[in-house]
């Protein structure tokens, strides 16, 4: 086949159908580099041509000196023309080969010979380098495929002995070869095993640097033949491993993790905690956690190289913060992200309180309205004096709202704030003493923990009323259930427990309690908000700059 | 004290009952079997009607009886007094303002947090054991969404207060626009309601607001919209409303007056998208105590000649 001469031959196509290039180049076509001869002909390309063909201008100058020449050296002259007349037909059709072998970033602007010299070797070269690329990548996806996955969610090795009721070979096939654009995959499997190819896709979408491209699927009776091929994606270097540590139902995290970083889930694997981590996260730098699932010294004992904890709570009492102080490691949690949600619900359940909200809610559907007459009078909120324990960011918005209801603001915190216009009392007592409401914002930690003890709720007497939107562990949560059903306080609203989703029964049947299920945080916004400051805390330590939201470890 | 017969149309507020007794012939209309008989009987001795929100005085009632002299009511709203006959007869008419306001604005607003937060429906969530189960699910945030509020008065005001601490943008409808107060005018109640999240009705019952929140406003407020209504259940169409709610035409209501009530459309029972409340806006021991003050007030000093507290006609 002449593929000079056919208009459908480009370097495209040549590639696309492994065509095999190397017998263009015969060593008849080398050319060594010549010196400029002004009696030579030079041979100057034009521009490709509409049809790929290349026209050749050519001057000579050869016919002038042949008239002032004697004839016996004519022979000698015609030969010499012969051989020129033979390379420049050579050199025609290698600058035509070329023009159509090398891909138009290659010949993009290149006239000289040398050029399209240089450029063919230029396309060699790259071809050499996506070479190695693929082949290290296929190596790796070899080594994954046989061995039990990183992320432990499907192993071939597992389905492989998987149970399948057919007689016929439930063994499972699997061959990867390098292919023109990257990596072909082909595996055979039994018909029944479905789940064959969506682990198998699993895996490479989990691979940073392979885009599955294309899959077929043939059915060769009693089996299937998967064929996937995957382009390989060049990658400066590879991404950095993160574990996110988090219950199953709280998958929000991950994709937008998967956007940077490779992850590897604690929950999705058979194998015990602790093993797990041994065996899969020796390499981790940085984990994510979410929920209240407990980072203790053992967990951390498993993690050698572990530098940073991402929690996405405010609250850090689940993680060993002492012993992430002494190994160095890093703790952000959620900052602000929440602050505004978790402040509109603290005042909206203290107005659902005061004004009974959800009680009168249930009298009138019950029908009550009706037939019973008046629902019982609530109590007022404007001149409340309100009592924030833990003026932080939650706090100091709870406080900004309650201000226009005629609310007066007074706080306790660790340290006492300059400049602030509320009332500072030193301790707990005192803050619920002078005050008819005390709303709790604060930190769990062990120096909190109980902070609201029989003391405290006796001093904020029987019209006094918490509000809890910090930790269930805040309060000593059995004598607060005493206190409610003897009226020792007014009431309360509690969005946090002991032992969620534990709740005390006796509160049940109260109604001087509003109850809630631990969703001050729980809107789309806040969800946003945290997902965003999560990977910028990540970003920030991959790159060695300071944290966005870092938590005081001691 | 020569014994000035003071009739209260409806049982509102043991401690105004308390104190009307003891300074005046109290009639409780409520009690009377024949209220024509007793209205024939006793209509040279009444000089004066106590009513509410729920019950005022209408033409009928004025006409019987000739020796009326002032009606004073146990609530802001006086819509239901036939005003037009009491000027007609020059018979004094007041009310209860400022007292409530800051009442009426706070519910407003509890009433937002609780139907955006789903506030109530967490405490039965919990109450009903579900929580073990699994995480109630996410709600709206309220925080930086803008409230359309019609009528800027008292009440419209201390509403618009409030919201601004949650960084809510203000927007509001007025009969005229007030320059000062640095919210947002809209022309019409349509445009309103298209340019808020929140419409909240604060303006008081008369002909012409009456259904103001209509089929058109709700359209435009829209299903992610919602509607807070503290003012007079007449201000909203309420069959329209209803069918809006149950369709997903319009996003939420939080309900503290009805048209009928206390009648309230049992399509609403097993929505979760309402909040709806007994009419309780200014139902606190200590606004009640300082209403029926008023109330006491304004009485004392028409019979004493003195002006009065806070009149309306």
């Amino acid at each position: 086949m002449d593929f000079a001469s056919s208009s459908l031959f480009t370097a495209d196509f040549a590639y696309e159908n492994e065509l095999d290039l190397s017998s263009l180049i015969t060593p008849s076509t080398f050319i060594p580099f010549q010196e400029p001869n002004p009696s030579i002909p030079t041979i100057h390309c034009a521009g490709a041509e509409n049809d790929g063909r290349q026209r050749i201008r050519e001057t000579t100058t050869t016919d002038e000196i042949i008239t002032n020449e004697d004839v016996e050296p004519k022979n000698k002259k015609a030969k010499r023309r012969e051989i020129e007349r033979h390379r420049r037909q050579e050199v025609t059709s290698l600058f035509g080969n070329l023009r159509y072998i090398l891909p138009s970033q290659y010949i993009k602007g290149k006239r000289s010979s040398s050029d399209h010299v240089q450029e063919a070797v230029n396309y060699i070269k790259d071809l050499e380098k996506k070479i190695k690329e693929i082949s290290l990548k296929r190596d790796r996806i070899k080594r994954s495929l046989s061995h039990s996955s990183s992320t432990g969610e499907c192993s071939i090795r597992s389905l492989e002995s998987s149970y399948c009721s057919c007689d016929g070979d439930t063994h499972i096939n699997v061959k990867v070869r390098t292919c023109l654009v990257g990596i072909e995959i082909v595996a055979s499997c039994c018909f029944r095993q479905e789940s064959c190819l969506s682990s198998i896709l699993q895996l490479l979408v989990q691979e940073q640097c392979l885009d599955v491209v294309s899959c077929i699927s043939s059915r060769l009776h009693p089996r299937f033949i998967h064929t996937i091929v995957c382009e390989s994606k060049s990658m400066a270097e590879e991404s950095p491993l993160v574990l996110v540590h988090r219950p199953p139902t709280m998958k929000y995290m991950d994709e937008p993790l998967t956007r940077y970083y490779r992850i590897l889930t604690t929950h999705t694997s058979s194998d015990p905690l602790p093993v797990f981590l041994s065996r899969h996260a020796s390499s981790v730098r940085a984990v994510v956690s979410i929920g209240r699932f407990k980072i203790d010294a053992d967990f951390l004992s498993r993690l050698p190289s572990l530098q940073l904890i991402v929690c996405t709570s405010v609250g850090t009492d689940h993680v060993d913060l002492p012993e992430c102080n002494r190994r160095g490691i890093a703790v952000t949690n959620a900052g602000g992200a929440y602050s505004e949600d978790v402040a509109d619900y603290a005042v909206g359940l203290l107005i659902s309180f005061l004004r009974r909200i959800p009680a009168a809610d249930r009298y009138v559907r019950s029908g009550k309205w009706a037939r019973c007459g008046e629902f019982q009078l609530g109590i007022k909120l404007s001149g409340k004096r309100i009592g924030i324990l833990g003026l932080g960011s939650i706090g100091s918005l709870i406080a900004k709202r309650l201000e226009p209801f005629g609310c007066i603001i007074s706080y306790n915190s660790t340290r006492q704030k300059q400049s602030i216009p509320y009332l500072y009392y030193p301790d707990v007592v005192s803050l619920a003493a002078n005050n008819d409401v005390i709303v709790l914002c604060c930190a769990l930690n062990d120096q909190t923990r109980h902070i609201v003890n029989r003391e405290v709720m006796e001093a904020l007497g029987k019209k006094g009323i918490i509000i809890n939107v910090g930790r269930g562990g805040l309060i000593d949560e059995k004598e607060m259930v005493k206190c409610l059903v003897e009226g020792v306080i007014g009431g309360a609203g509690l969005d946090a427990f002991e032992k969620e989703p534990g709740v005390p029964v006796e509160l049940f049947g109260l109604d001087n309690v509003v109850l809630s299920p631990h969703c001050a945080i729980a809107t789309p916004g806040s969800f946003d908000n945290v997902v965003e400051l999560a990977l910028a805390n990540l970003k920030a330590f991959f790159s060695n700059q300071p944290l966005i939201s870092p938590v005081r470890l001691n | 004290m020569e014994s000035i017969g003071v009739l209260m149309m409806c049982p509102m507020n043991s401690y105004l009952e308390n104190e009307l007794q003891k300074r005046y012939n109290l009639h409780r209309f409520w009690t009377c079997p024949e209220k024509s008989v007793f209205l024939e009987t006793h209509r040279s001795s009444i000089r004066a009607i106590v009513g509410n929100a729920s019950v005022g005085a209408d033409a009928k009632l004025i006409d019987d009886l000739p020796k009326l002299e002032i009606i004073s009511s146990f609530s802001v709203g006086v819509d239901k007094i036939d005003l037009g006959k009491c000027k007609e007869k020059g018979i004094r008419v007041t009310n209860t303002p400022d007292v409530l306001t800051e009442d009426v604005a706070d519910l407003a607003i509890g009433l937002i947090l609780a139907l955006l937060r789903r506030l109530c429906e967490c405490d039965r969530y919990v109450r009903s054991g579900k929580w073990k189960y699994g995480d109630f699910q996410l709600t709206t945030k309220f925080s930086g969404k803008s409230v359309g509020i019609i009528g800027l008065g008292r009440i419209g005001a201390a509403i618009a207060k409030r919201a601004q601490g949650f960084n809510c943008p203000i927007n509001y409808f007025s009969r005229t626009e007030k320059p000062d107060v640095g919210y947002k005018y809209y022309p019409t109640v349509v445009e309103l309601a298209q340019n808020s999240d929140i419409l909240v009705v604060a303006c008081a019952l008369t002909d012409e607001t009456r259904h103001i929140v209509n089929r058109e406003v709700m359209d435009a407020l829209g299903a992610k919209g919602v509607l807070i209504n503290i003012g007079r259940g007449p201000h909203i169409d309420e069959k329209e409303m209803v069918k809006a709610l149950t369709e997903g035409r319009l996003g939420g209501a939080g309900l503290d007056v009805f048209e009928q009530e206390p009648h309230v459309p049992e399509e609403l029972f097993g929505l979760e998208n309402v909040v709806l409340l007994p009419h309780v806006a200014s139902a606190t021991v200590e606004t009640r105590t300082a209403m029926a003050d008023l109330v006491m007030g304004n009485l004392e000093a028409h019979f004493a000649g003195k002006p009065l507290l806070t009149q309306v006609v």
